[in-house]
Order: C-alpha cells, then sequence, then structure tokens
C-alpha cells in the first residue's frame, strides 16, 4: 500500500475517506513540511504541560519538563541512571535469550509431532491463561527480592509470544513441502529442522520481534514488583518517595527505551531475508 | 462544496424527476484533464479527453493497463475532480460523489455485516424511505438479478458470481439510470462470468440503462456495446472509437464474423500501445501499475 | 501495538493438515496421556515436597487446597474476589467506553489523528505497568487507582482496535456507500461504526483477559484487598500454598469471562462464522 500511488479514487479523499471533498489547505501546508503536524503537536503539548505545571495543577501530581529534565540531569551525573539502565537492558537481554530458545524450541517439537501437539498444547494455553504477574511473589520466595525474578517474569512475557508465533509457522508448514521432505527420506528430525523450522521463518521472526518488546515489558514489570534495580525499580520507588519529578523522568526514559526498541526491532525485521 | 449541498439535500422526488436524463447526452465530458501527485513527482493520468454517451447507450472503454480509464470513471462518479474540464450527468454538472449513477467495481463492496437485502435496501435506507417501501423494493430487485430466495443470507455464505448480482442489485435499486462498470467481472471464473455478462445484456436491454465500460476483455467490450472507445497508455487520449452495429438483443456467446472483424480491428490499434508501453514502462513508475490491477 | 498483532488466540491450528502416512495417535490415547499427566503433575509436587525439596518452597497439592478451603471458610476468600471482580468490572466499562469514544473520534477526524498520533504513539510502546507508580502518586493506595490502570490497559486494546477498524474499511466500501449520497453522519453509522465493532469484540477478547492481570497486578504492588493482595500477603509470609491458592483463585473468574468474550463473539458476529465456515 504504501509504495503505491494511491488508487485513484482515493488520492485526493484523505486517509480515512471521511472527507467528503478534498480538504484544500491543511495538507498543502502538511506537504510542504513533512513531518511539521507531529512535531508541532508535540511542541505545543511540552509547552502546554509546562505552563499547566504548578499553575493549573499542583505540580506534585504532574511534574514540569524542566523539573523532570532536571531529574534526568542529576541522575546521569551521579551514574545512578546507568546503574539502572545496565540492569533492565540487561534483564531483558537474557530473558529474550532464554525464552527465544524455549519458545521455538517447544514450538518444534509441539508442530513436528502430533502426539506431543495434542497433548501438550492445551497445557501451553492454560498456562498462558495464569496471571504471570501473580507468579511474582513465588518467584521472590524462590529467588529473593532482585535481578533474579524480573528476568523470570521477562522470560515468562515474551515465551508465549515467541511460542504461539513460531508455532502457528511451523504448524502451517505447506504440504507439498513435507511430502518432498518424505521423498528425499529425511528422518523426523532432519524434516523439522531442515524442512519446518526454515520454512516458517517469518513467523519465528515475527515471534522474536514481539518476545523481544514483551521480554522488555516483562522485565520492567518485574522490576516493579520484586526488584531492587532497573528502571521499573526507579520509577516505583520514586513514587514511595513522593517524587513526581523522578516517576516522569523514568517514564521519560522507558517511553524513549521502549520506542528505539520498537523501531530497531522493525527495522532488522525489514532487513531479515524472507 | 456546492457539490455536497446538491447531492445530499436532494430529496427523492427531485431524483426521479432528474433521472430521466431527458437531453440527448445522458453523460457528458469535456476536456477533461487530470493529474496526481505522488511522491513529489506529477503523473499525468488524463490529457484532454471529450467522451459522451447518449441515454441508453453502452460504451466501453479499452485501452492499456493504468492508461486511467478507472480514473475517468471516478470522475464521472464524482469521487475525483478533474484539474480542467467539466463533468456533466443529465444535464447537470458533477460536484461530488454522483448519486444518479451506479457505480460497479471489481470488488464487490458489499457490508459483511448485512444480509443481502438489507445491503441491497442501504441506499433506499440512506435516502430516508420507509422500512416497508424499502424491503419491498429491495425483494423487486433481488428477484431480478435472480436472487430470490437468498435475502437472508451474508454476503460470505454466496459465491463470487452471486455476490457480484448483489452488488448489481445494490445499484439498481435506487432507479438509476447510469451505471458505470469497472471491470466488473474481472475476478470472476469464465463460466460465471458469462453468465453475469448475460444477465446484464438483458438488463440493459431490459431496462435502456446507459453504461460506461471499463474492460481489459475485448469481447466483452464487443458484446455489451454500442460503441468501443480505444484509450492511448497514459495519461489517457482517446485514439479511435469503434461503432458496434451488432443486432440487439445479443447473445454473449455467440461470435459471429463481424465480431471477429471488430475485435482485430480494435486489437490493433490496442497492439501499438501496449508495445510502446513496455518500452517506457520504466519512467512511467509506480503509477504504471497502481491502476487496473 | 504489536501486542494485538500475534494474539496467541489467532495463532490457527490446521486440524487435519497433517496427512501423513505416519499413524496418527487416537483421540482416545491422548486423552489418556492427558490424564495420565494432569494426575502425575499434582503426584510429582505432592511427593516431591519435603522430600527433595522443601515444602515451604513448592507447599503441596493438599497445603494449596488447604488454603482455599480456610479461604472461603473465613470469607477472606469472597471478599478478596468481590474486590478484585468489582475493579475488573469497573475498568472494563471505563476503558471501553473511553476507548470506543476516543478511537472512533480520532479515526473519523484526520486533523484529531494528526494531532493526537504523535502523543500516542509513544504511550503504546511504553509497557502500562510503568504507569502504576503514577496512579499511586496520583490516587494513593485506592480502589479508584486500581480501577483507574485497569481502565487505562484495557483503553489501548479498545482503542486500538476500533481505530484499526475504522482504518481498515477498504475504500471501495466508501465509496459505495457514499456514492448512495451518504453524509458523513450516515457515512460514520452505516458504514463505519459497523466495521468497528467487530473489530472491538476483538479487542476485548485480549483486553478483558488483560483487565485481569492489570487489576491483580495493581493489587500485588499495592493493595489492602483483592486477590493479588492475597497473593502478595502469602508471598510476604512465605506461604507459597497462599500464593498458588490465589492464583488459582484469580484465574477461575479471568478464564471465565475470556470464554464468555468467545462465545459472545460467536454469537454477535454470525456472518463471520459463515466465513471462516466457507474453504
Amino acid at each position: 500500500m504504501s509504495n503505491q500511488i494511491p488508487a485513484p479514487g482515493t488520492a485526493q479523499s484523505g486517509a480515512v475517506g471521511m472527507s467528503m471533498r478534498p480538504k484544500r489547505v491543511r495538507p498543502r501546508i502538511a506537504q510542504a513540511v513533512p513531518g511539521i503536524v507531529p512535531l508541532a503537536s508535540v511542541a505545543l503539548f511540552l509547552v502546554v504541560w509546562e505552563l499547566s505545571s504548578g499553575t493549573l495543577i499542583s505540580s506534585y501530581f504532574i511534574a514540569s519538563p524542566s523539573a523532570v529534565w532536571q531529574q534526568l540531569i542529576a541522575w546521569a551525573g551521579d551514574g545512578y541512571l546507568a546503574k539502572h539502565l545496565v540492569a533492565t537492558l540487561s534483564g531483558v537481554a537474557l530473558s529474550f535469550v532464554v525464552a527465544s530458545i524455549v519458545g521455538v524450541g517447544l514450538a518444534v517439537v509441539l508442530g513436528s509431532s502430533r502426539t506431543a501437539d495434542r497433548v501438550l498444547y492445551p497445557f501451553v494455553v492454560g498456562g498462558f491463561t495464569i496471571p504471570r504477574i501473580a507468579l511474582a511473589p513465588l518467584f521472590i520466595v524462590w529467588f529473593g527480592v532482585g535481578f533474579v525474578p524480573a528476568v523470570a517474569l521477562g522470560v515468562l512475557t515474551a515465551f508465549f509470544m515467541v511460542f504461539f508465533n513460531a508455532y502457528s509457522g511451523i504448524r502451517n508448514t505447506s504440504q507439498a513441502l513435507l511430502d518432498i521432505s518424505q521423498i528425499l527420506g529425511a528422518s523426523r528430525i532432519q524434516r523439522a529442522l531442515k524442512f519446518r523450522l526454515p520454512a516458517s521463518a517469518p513467523f519465528v521472526f515475527e515471534g522474536l520481534r514481539v518476545g523481544a518488546i514483551y521480554a522488555f515489558h516483562g522485565v520492567v514489570v518485574g522490576e516493579i514488583v520484586a526488584s531492587s534495580t532497573g528502571l521499573g525499580y526507579v520509577i516505583i520507588y520514586s513514587a514511595t518517595r513522593a517524587n513526581p519529578a523522578g516517576v516522569f523522568a523514568g517514564l521519560v526514559v522507558i517511553g524513549l527505551l521502549a520506542t528505539v526498541f520498537v523501531a530497531a526491532l522493525n527495522w532488522a525485521q525489514r532487513h531479515t531475508p524472507g | 462544496m456546492n457539490g455536497r449541498s446538491l447531492n445530499a439535500s436532494t430529496t427523492w422526488n427531485d431524483m426521479q424527476a432528474d433521472m430521466g436524463c431527458g437531453s440527448k447526452d445522458a453523460l457528458s465530458l469535456a476536456d477533461i484533464t487530470k493529474t496526481f501527485r505522488y511522491r513529489g513527482e506529477w503523473y499525468p493520468t488524463v490529457a484532454d479527453t471529450s467522451l459522451s454517451a447518449r441515454d441508453g447507450e453502452v460504451v466501453s472503454l479499452v485501452g492499456p493497463s493504468g492508461c486511467g480509464k478507472s480514473t475517468l470513471l471516478n470522475m464521472i462518479a464524482g469521487l475525483v475532480v478533474p484539474d480542467t474540464g467539466h463533468i456533466a450527468c443529465g444535464g447537470d454538472v458533477v460536484r461530488g460523489p454522483n448519486t444518479r449513477v451506479g457505480y460497479l467495481t471489481q470488488d464487490d463492496a458489499l457490508l459483511p455485516w448485512r444480509t443481502v437485502r438489507s445491503n441491497v435496501a442501504l441506499p433506499l435506507e440512506i435516502r430516508g424511505l420507509p422500512r416497508s417501501e424499502r424491503r419491498a423494493r429491495a425483494m423487486d430487485i433481488l428477484g431480478q438479478v435472480g436472487l430470490g430466495g437468498f435475502e437472508r443470507h451474508y454476503p460470505a455464505q454466496l459465491s463470487g458470481g452471486m455476490r457480484k448480482r448483489v452488488s448489481l442489485a445494490r445499484t439498481l435499486v435506487s432507479d438509476v439510470r447510469t451505471l458505470l462498470l469497472d471491470e466488473p467481472f474481472g475476478a470472476l471464473d469464465a463460466q460465471t462470468r458469462v453468465l453475469s455478462q448475460r444477465l446484464l445484456t438483458s438488463l440493459v436491454e431490459r431496462m435502456q440503462l446507459t453504461v460506461v465500460l471499463v474492460t481489459h476483455d475485448l469481447d466483452e467490450a464487443i458484446t455489451l456495446s454500442d460503441r468501443v472507445v480505444v484509450l492511448s497508455r497514459r495519461p489517457a487520449r482517446i485514439l479511435d472509437v469503434v461503432s458496434i452495429p451488432l443486432a440487439r438483443p445479443r447473445d454473449v456467446t455467440e461470435k459471429s464474423s463481424e465480431h471477429m472483424h471488430l475485435y482485430r480491428q480494435i486489437w490493433t490499434t490496442l497492439a501499438e500501445q501496449l508495445e510502446v508501453k513496455q518500452e517506457s514502462e520504466r519512467d512511467l513508475g509506480p503509477a504504471a501499475r497502481s491502476e487496473g490491477e | 501495538m504489536s501486542a494485538l498483532r500475534d494474539r496467541p488466540g489467532v495463532a490457527s491450528r490446521r486440524k487435519g493438515g497433517q496427512a501423513t502416512s505416519k499413524v496418527v495417535t487416537g483421540d482416545i490415547a491422548v486423552r489418556l496421556y492427558q490424564a495420565a499427566l494432569l494426575l502425575a503433575v499434582p503426584l510429582v509436587w505432592h511427593l516431591a515436597g519435603g522430600q527433595w525439596v522443601s515444602e515451604d518452597v513448592i507447599s503441596s497439592p493438599a497445603g494449596v487446597y488447604g488454603q482455599l478451603v480456610s479461604w472461603f471458610d473465613t470469607g477472606e476468600a469472597v471478599s478478596a474476589l468481590g474486590a478484585t471482580l468489582t475493579a475488573v468490572g469497573r475498568g472494563l466499562l471505563l476503558g471501553v467506553v473511553f476507548g470506543m469514544l476516543v478511537g472512533l473520534a480520532v479515526a473519523l477526524a484526520p486533523s484529531l489523528d494528526q494531532l493526537v498520533r504523535p502523543l500516542i504513539a509513544p504511550l503504546f510502546a511504553l509497557p502500562k505497568t510503568a504507569l502504576m507508580p503514577l496512579f499511586i502518586l496520583w490516587f494513593g493506595i485506592t480502589p479508584r487507582q486500581r480501577v483507574v490502570f485497569t481502565a487505562v490497559v484495557v483503553f489501548f486494546f479498545i482503542f486500538y482496535s476500533v481505530y484499526n477498524g475504522v482504518k481498515e474499511v477498504p475504500h471501495s466500501m466508501d465509496n459505495a456507500v457514499r456514492m448512495m449520497g451518504a453524509t458523513r453522519y450516515k457515512l460514520a453509522t452505516s458504514l463505519y461504526i459497523p466495521a468497528s465493532l467487530g473489530w472491538l469484540i476483538a479487542g476485548l477478547r485480549i483486553a478483558v483477559p488483560y483487565a485481569f492481570v492489570a487489576t491483580t497486578t495493581a493489587e500485588i504492588v499495592a493493595s489492602p484487598e483483592g486477590v493479588g493482595h492475597l497473593i502478595r500477603l502469602s508471598g510476604d509470609l512465605f506461604n507459597t500454598a497462599g500464593i498458588f491458592a490465589g492464583i488459582i483463585l484469580v484465574s477461575v473468574p479471568a478464564v471465565a469471562a475470556g470464554t464468555a468474550v468467545n462465545v459472545i463473539e460467536n454469537r454477535t458476529a454470525p456472518w463471520r462464522l459463515q466465513q471462516a465456515a466457507r474453504p
């Protein structure tokens, strides 16, 4: 869609197709400087935020952008930010790797063995319906408050995304390809690893992409509930210390990280063969 | 802006009064030009085209893929505004969505959550007709397209050919006298296409409809039309207008020697365009492939 | 955003897609395996507790059962479930209403869309749980804070579904209805709103289980009531049986509500079912 000229019937009526007549003025300005509308929107938002904080709304509820900025500078200066950033990033990396290996592995097994699939699949779905956050207190009992429960939660959150995507790809391997694999005399394991898995690569990559995002979410949640390091912990700690600038600063860092993360993963997916 | 008020405020009685298209031309296009802009580049799509259709006439537009045929139809339908020139339907200038023509494309555009009857009655619902009249007229027109008994089905339960007929019924239910057809049967299999063509010819002949048909299928163009307009590659210009003097009523499966002769005549004009097009496809850019599929 | 693109529920299982020559295990055998597994897990769990692993760490099936019974006896289970379900229900209601209204408004008004989208996009990427400390700051540790948090989580799912529903309407349909002379209002009521309702229900399918997760999360982080509070409390007291019992307690209504949405979806969208049935 995006790399085509707009279809003739739609070219003038706007993306939504709601405007009955072509809008004359606004699109022209918007077209002249690409990105001006979003930029203006964000700028306006920041200005209104800055002006209203402390005047319209108590700065206890909404810290002003300048206060957030000062908080960020202070954290950056004493290494506080770096320490917790590293904790979060390494937690995400670790939980992503573990979730990917287990998720793809289980998907290959269930996708290749009909018996294993029919026996185990309902249990996986059942496991998925359990609120994973509820396991956090259990992880605290097992591992103590800290890095490990956060990673465990990240693994659990990411695992299902990786698994379900890879599984649906492997299950839908074309019958023609499987027939060929039989003609070539591939063993069951060869069939799984050399035919089903490569054939489902786009699904697996999509699962990994989503899994990475979920690992990030899971780790941050884990840090809020069950850790003493990481950005999630920074936010909840600031909240309990009634420090709105800290909460907002933490949110900004997490938001930026998430945005960059999503953009990077989308980029990686576009540049992956298959 | 005027166009909206013209169409939106026109009452049903006004519509019927106007629908007769009393003047000799049911449709007329004069000196139409249209250029699209895409990623900073301008793509001239229609150049200086004039065209008209008499009341009850069937006119086909044939031309290379992406030559701007669909854009022409979109302009008659009032969905795209021409840069220059003007379009009149039944003597009135077209501004905004043209409610006095029916427009049928390859996509049947039925609303999946409405039953067949409810889909067909939608134009009447939008005009605010009472429920009982909507139903009666929808049932009547469904009978005419041979879909009596399917009124409670959902579009997804029907075959492609049947959905096409529902779409046709939805167009005809508002008593339009002019039909715009953009590759209407392109997505159908060969047998279903013949049946659909047969239904269309009989409806057109019986209801004295004015039709503008865009098609890639020269046989279809010849069988259905009174005139075939051959367009150049983009930007579309009229190269030739071929009259089809075949007697009506016509049989869509019959291909007389006269039919074959006309086919060769149109094909010769068209073929030159296709050859030139291949050479210059590169510099036509994405627009060349955007239209007509 | 991508959370929605890959709902596990979508992972289609193609029945009978594997017509290979190998002998397919019969239904009865599969049921037997599953029954064996269902029995074996608690059995191993039971045997392991105190034998290889301390029962403090993994508890035991009997311990979990005992905990559930005692919670029901004291009425704690009922009051905790009541608090949780109330928060889930209110959060869902708020989130769905606002998600629908904002989703429709933004999708149907291009100028509003351009204004709001750059502000909403980063919020989509943000893990919603990270917002909870903010709500604690704003509302304190109150039922309102849990309801608002739940509503926000639900809002994003519903907003996205409804917005998508509008955006995914094919242009051919838009053109067809406009050619009937529809006004903007008629176009919205006869085309865009019904089109997005199907997506709304699809959104509910994810939003409902996540509402339970959200409320439970809020209760685990900070709450004096609710099932999440019971779980947290049990954790603080190293009562693993309590943790498992709490998980079971909250999972049952969550699964039931999720199933209910699926049933509703099948009932309210007959055209979809038919579509699925076609080859």
